[in-house]
């Protein structure tokens, strides 16, 4: 199925766009998430490798199964303050 | 009480939220918009010209409440005010601001630094920096550059 993955700060920038689908079979994990954006999108590529993902407005670990579809966003190292 | 606004941080009215008469000691922390920084590879001054605020909204709110409870849970504090300004913050304007009340300074002092460090690390807010001569910049540290 299509998940959306919002994006944000130069992630957002670099697509152009506040939000990315991807085609994941689910269950799917965080790992999955990672390699299937790295795919579609390679001019991520760095910024992935130091973001985090959340799920549901959480961080999550790399192995967190997701079961159905929820909200999913990709968040690059924050500089609040 | 935490929140995210879009204009000046009103810290008068902060810590007027942020008290009651059990508490002797108020610490409020302002973090604002420097427009002179040291520029370790530059071998000079970056001037920054204004600052950009962005938010993964929902996750922020609901980070700073985690922060908030935890506060609660880890020191004898009676309150706690998290305010972070979004959009465009001007030179010596504030962006961020951290209230903590409690009847004795220690706590309010360990609960306002332990709040400001989390949240620069955990709650999803980014800036962008405008910079004279130099375009603008996300900023996104990592643990090799972690001054911001």
């Amino acid at each position: 199925m299509s998940l959306r993955i919002q994006l944000f700060a130069s992630a957002r920038e670099r697509l152009g766009k506040d939000s990315v689908e991807i085609e994941l079979e689910l269950p799917t994990t965080v790992v999955e998430i990672r390699r299937s954006l790295a795919n579609a999108f390679p001019e991520l590529n760095q910024l992935l490798a130091i973001s985090r993902i959340a799920v549901d407005r959480s961080y999550c670990s790399e192995n967190q199964t997701i079961d159905n579809a929820v909200e999913i966003a990709l968040i690059p190292p924050v500089s609040g303050g | 009480m935490y929140c995210l606004v879009e204009s000046t941080i009103d810290t008068d009215a902060l810590m007027r939220s942020c008290t009651d008469s059990h508490c002797g000691a108020l610490v409020l922390f302002v973090g604002m918009t420097r427009q002179w920084t040291d520029g370790m590879e530059t071998q000079g001054k970056i001037e920054t010209l204004r600052l950009e605020y962005e938010a993964y909204r929902e996750m922020a709110i609901s980070e700073m409440k985690r922060l908030e409870e935890e506060a609660f849970a880890r020191w004898p504090v009676r309150h706690v005010g998290l305010v972070h300004r979004l959009g465009r913050v001007d030179i010596g304007e504030a962006s961020v601001a951290v209230a903590v009340a409690s009847p004795h300074r220690d706590a309010a002092f360990e609960a306002a630094q332990w709040l400001i460090d989390e949240l620069k690390k955990q709650v999803p807010i980014w800036k962008k920096e405008m910079r004279v001569g130099e375009g603008s910049d996300w900023v996104h540290p990592t643990n090799m550059d972690s001054a911001t």
